[in-house]
C-alpha cells in the first residue's frame, strides 16, 4: 500500500477500475450504487494497482474491450481499517455481529448485505467514520494465467487448486470530500 | 483518530433505539431502493449483457418479470 505525505498531512493512494470511456476521463470516481455495493453506497478502491488491472481485465471491458485505471489520495484518518487494526477489526465485527442479532431478536429475516447497507445508511456518518478498508477473499473467476504474483496454482488428489497468499484490499469512501488529486492513472488497457 | 470505546457506546445507543417497526421500514425501503435501481439499469441497458439467469420472487415487481436481470457480480464492488 502506497501512502502520499501533502502538507504534513498522510494520505492512502486508491485505485479505481472504470470501462474506457469514448467520451473522455471522469472527473470523479463513479458513485457504487446499493446493487453492487457490499459495504454499502460509496466509492470503492482498491489499494494496490495490480488488483485494479485484474478487476478492469475481468470485469470492465464489455463494451469497448479496454478500461482505464484511476488513482487518488484518500483522506483514511477517520476510516475504520479492519485489515491491519486489530482494535478497529474487532469493533466492526462485533457492530456487524450486534446488528445481525438484533435483527433475529426482533425476528426480522435479512441478508448480511443487507446488514452492511444499515450500517452504512443508518452508523457509519453518524459515527464520524469515513469509510473502511476491508479485504475479502480474491479470485481469478477466469483463470487467468498472469496472476502469479497473487496466485499459485497446485495439484491435490488429481484436482488444480488455488492459494491465494496475497490480500486483495480495497477502501469504501462515503464521501467525495475525502478524495483528492482524482486522475487517469492507465488508460485504455486491455 | 477513531475513539473506538466512545464509538460503540454511540454504536448501541443507535441500534437499540430501533423498534421491530423500525427495522421493518427500513428493510422495506432498502428492497426497494434495490429494485428501483435494477429497475434503472435495465431501462438504461446496463443489464442486457452477460446476463444470468435466476429466478426468485424478489425478481417480481408487481406484474413485471425482471428474472434473469441478476447479473450481480460475486465479487462484489462494482465500481472498484
Amino acid at each position: 500500500m502506497e501512502r502520499i505525505t501533502v502538507n504534513s498531512k498522510e494520505y492512502l493512494v486508491g485505485y479505481h477500475t472504470q470501462e474506457f470511456r469514448i467520451e473522455g476521463e471522469l472527473d470523479s470516481p463513479i458513485l457504487c450504487d446499493y446493487r453492487n455495493a457490499w459495504l454499502g453506497s460509496g466509492y470503492y478502491f482498491w489499494t494496490e494497482v495490480e488488483f485494479a488491472k485484474y478487476w478492469g481485465e475481468d470485469f470492465k471491458v464489455r463494451n469497448t474491450g479496454y478500461y482505464d485505471v484511476y488513482s487518488a489520495e484518500i483522506d483514511v484518518e477517520n476510516c475504520l481499517n479492519v485489515v491491519f487494526n486489530e482494535q478497529h477489526y474487532f469493533f466492526f465485527l462485533r457492530c456487524l455481529e450486534k446488528a445481525i442479532n438484533y435483527f433475529q431478536q426482533k425476528e426480522e429475516r435479512t441478508t448480511l448485505k443487507e446488514v452492511h447497507e444499515f450500517l452504512e445508511y443508518n452508523f457509519w456518518g453518524k459515527l464520524g467514520i469515513t469509510g473502511i478498508l476491508y479485504d475479502d477473499l480474491p479470485s481469478n473467476s477466469k483463470n487467468k494465467p498472469n496472476r502469479k504474483y497473487s496466485v499459485i496454482g497446485y495439484e491435490e488428489y488429481g484436482k488444480t487448486k488455488f492459494l491465494y497468499y496475497k490480500r486483495r484490499i480495497q477502501v469504501v469512501v462515503f464521501s467525495l470530500s475525502e478524495i483528492h488529486n482524482f486522475n487517469l492513472f492507465l488508460g485504455e488497457q486491455c | 483518530m477513531l475513539d473506538i470505546e466512545k464509538l460503540e457506546k454511540q454504536f448501541d445507543e443507535i441500534l437499540y433505539s430501533f423498534s421491530k417497526e423500525d427495522l421493518q421500514r427500513w428493510l422495506k425501503f432498502a428492497r426497494e431502493r434495490e429494485e428501483r435501481q435494477r429497475i434503472e439499469q435495465f431501462i438504461k441497458g446496463e443489464l442486457l449483457d452477460d446476463i444470468r439467469v435466476k429466478t426468485s420472487p424478489r425478481n417480481f415487481v408487481g406484474n413485471l418479470s425482471i428474472q434473469g436481470l441478476d447479473n450481480c457480480s460475486p465479487d462484489y464492488a462494482e465500481a472498484a
